[in-house]
């Protein structure tokens, strides 16, 4: 009992608060990086399953499934990003940018979900090339 | 030709039956952030698992009588009260995923959210427990795994440059973008997934429910040094298939449906149908295998007759225990507790604990009491040393690096 007490206190202080204030630009500029990284992975994931599909090489349950799970999770992205205090003037003019990019990949990863979820793949090759322009934008927003 | 079908069917079962849910979600997520360099690790756990299960077939082979149940004698109550409390608790954490895995292989199939079909998922692996005989659950599950290999097929469709591949096999490195810290952490994750004790609690505990003596060594130890390391292939092949289409694309691993994705551009729906068969299949022979294990590791402790080859008034309490932790991982599954996280944090806990139990199985190994003249030989025992200094260290560095790391963030 002891044991999986210390355990779990251990393994609970991993957590990282998710919506942590950042004191300085430089850990603004850190949280970004990491939603960043985040967005584009749900974005990837998002454009990777849509391709198959139009391809004819996924089913639409599994990448109705497939795209649900990233839409989720890249909503939970935003939202934690957005709920950060940008600690100075700087870091809410990045707030704004970055949040114009994410919203715009949310909303192109939605309607993905929702034409698969249809059962078609209608207009699913101009949201590719949008999901991979998101990508490229979410690149721009964190310095090399 | 009476010896070879029970040899070549347990090499087989051994094959398909050597991934679960850790497998598949560690190799992915290791392959689609740190591509071949951490390759490797999936070596030294292979190997690690060989010797951990040799030892423990052996043992139940040799005595007649599970690991758990010799360990309490040999080393007294509080060791095995330890090595239970360590293992019981991991052991439920990996169920919960594997039954999350289950549910969540149906729902890439059904178009339903995973959450509705955990109790399925959880009914169904109380079902199979109860109603199939031993050696078909194990060799039915084993067998359907073999599905898996998809991911070999795919691997070699994508065509990857095989000279690149092979120079970050053997030249491993962390990438640029990642810390010392973080490329352990993974390294102690891969290796708690290759090396979880649950596997050693069934394969031991499944040689006294098949009534293996002396004469199944030859079956045993081809299963583990056949079978396990062409299992390892499997965990690799995953690892090769997010490295060559998730990595490129800037697509981390955080979900099970992303796993076959690069199955599914490689090779088309057959591919993925394939893949997710050898998902279900690899998940729910796990639940399956966890499940048993919990009602073995406490039955053996406490001295409760235990398992199927007896009649199940005449196991009660074990099968009490075996549904009971069924119900439990069913509700924390219920819960909506993101899986994968659950899985990364049993794997990882899994390395930590790995001493408490690979230590007592060494030393009731090489016990003449317990082994008559079966003990260990020096190779075996050298190699199982060197095990045993590697998992010390791993021990004690997981926790500190979980906490650096904040869980591989």
């Amino acid at each position: 009992m002891v044991l999986v007490s210390v355990v779990a206190v251990l393994v609970l202080g991993c957590v990282q608060n998710p919506a942590a204030p950042a004191r300085t630009a430089d850990a603004y500029l850190a949280a970004l990086d990491k939603t960043v990284g985040a967005a584009t992975s749900s974005v990837a994931t998002t454009r990777l399953a849509a391709e198959a599909l139009v391809a004819e090489r996924a089913t639409f349950p599994y990448v109705g499934e497939t795209v649900s799970g990233a839409e989720d999770e890249l909503g939970s992205t935003v939202a934690t990003f957005a709920s950060i205090q940008p600690p100075d003037d700087g870091s809410v003019d990045l707030r704004a940018d970055a949040l114009a990019v994410l919203d715009a990949a949310q909303e192109h990863v939605s309607a993905v979900r929702i034409i698969v979820r249809n059962g078609s793949t209608d207009g699913l090759d101009a949201l590719i090339d949008a999901l991979s322009a998101d990508a490229d934008a979410l690149a721009a927003l964190v310095p090399a | 030709m009476k010896k070879v079908l029970p040899i070549f069917l347990g090499i087989l079962t051994a094959i398909g039956g050597f991934v679960d849910m850790g497998d598949l979600v560690a190799n992915a997520a290791v392959g689609a952030r740190f591509g071949f360099s951490l390759a490797w690790v999936v070596v030294v756990g292979v190997v690690g698992i060989v010797v951990f299960a040799e030892l423990s077939g052996r043992v139940a082979a040799v005595s007649g009588r599970a690991v758990f149940d010799l360990v309490r004698e040999r080393l007294g109550p509080v060791a095995g009260a330890l090595n239970l409390g360590a293992s019981f608790f991991i052991n439920s954490l990996t169920l919960v995923a594997e039954i999350a895995g289950v549910a969540i292989a149906v729902s890439l199939v059904a178009s339903v959210n995973y959450l509705f079909l955990i109790p399925v998922a959880a009914f169904l692996v109380w079902l199979v427990i109860w109603r199939m005989p031993f050696s078909v659950l194990e060799q039915v599950f084993g067998l359907l795994g073999l599905a898996l290999l998809v991911f070999v097929v795919a691997v070699v469709k994508i065509g990857p440059d095989w000279g690149d591949v092979i120079h970050q096999v053997t030249h491993p490195a962390v990438p640029e973008e990642e810390s010392v810290w973080t490329y352990c952490y993974y390294a102690i994750a891969l290796f708690g997934a290759a090396m979880t004790p649950y596997e050693v609690f069934f394969f031991s505990s499944g040689a006294v429910e098949e009534h293996w003596s002396t004469k199944d060594l030859a079956v045993e130890r081809a299963n583990v040094f056949v079978g396990f390391p062409l299992g390892g292939l499997l965990s690799l092949a995953i690892m090769a298939c997010a490295a060559l289409v998730l990595l490129p694309a800037g697509a981390e691993v955080d979900a099970l449906a992303q796993v076959p994705l690069p199955v599914a551009t490689a090779i088309g729906k057959l591919g993925l149908a394939v893949a997710l068969l050898g998902i279900f299949a690899a998940t729910f022979g796990a639940a399956l295998e966890t499940a048993l294990s919990a009602g073995y590791a406490i039955a053996q402790y406490f001295g409760w007759q235990w398992g199927k080859f007896v009649r199940p008034r005449d196991a009660a309490r074990f099968h009490l225990v075996v549904l009971v932790a069924i119900v439990g991982a069913m509700i924390v599954g219920l819960a909506g507790i993101d899986p994968v996280k659950v899985t990364e944090y049993s794997i990882v806990l899994s390395a930590a604990a790995l001493p408490l139990t690979y230590l007592p199985i060494l030393i009731v190994a090489n016990d003449p009491t317990y082994m008559g003249e079966r003990t260990c030989g020096r190779i075996m025992n050298a190699i199982a040393t060197v095990y045993l200094v590697l998992l010390v260290v791993v021990a004690v560095a997981t926790i500190p690096l979980m906490i650096v790391t904040r869980a591989g963030a």
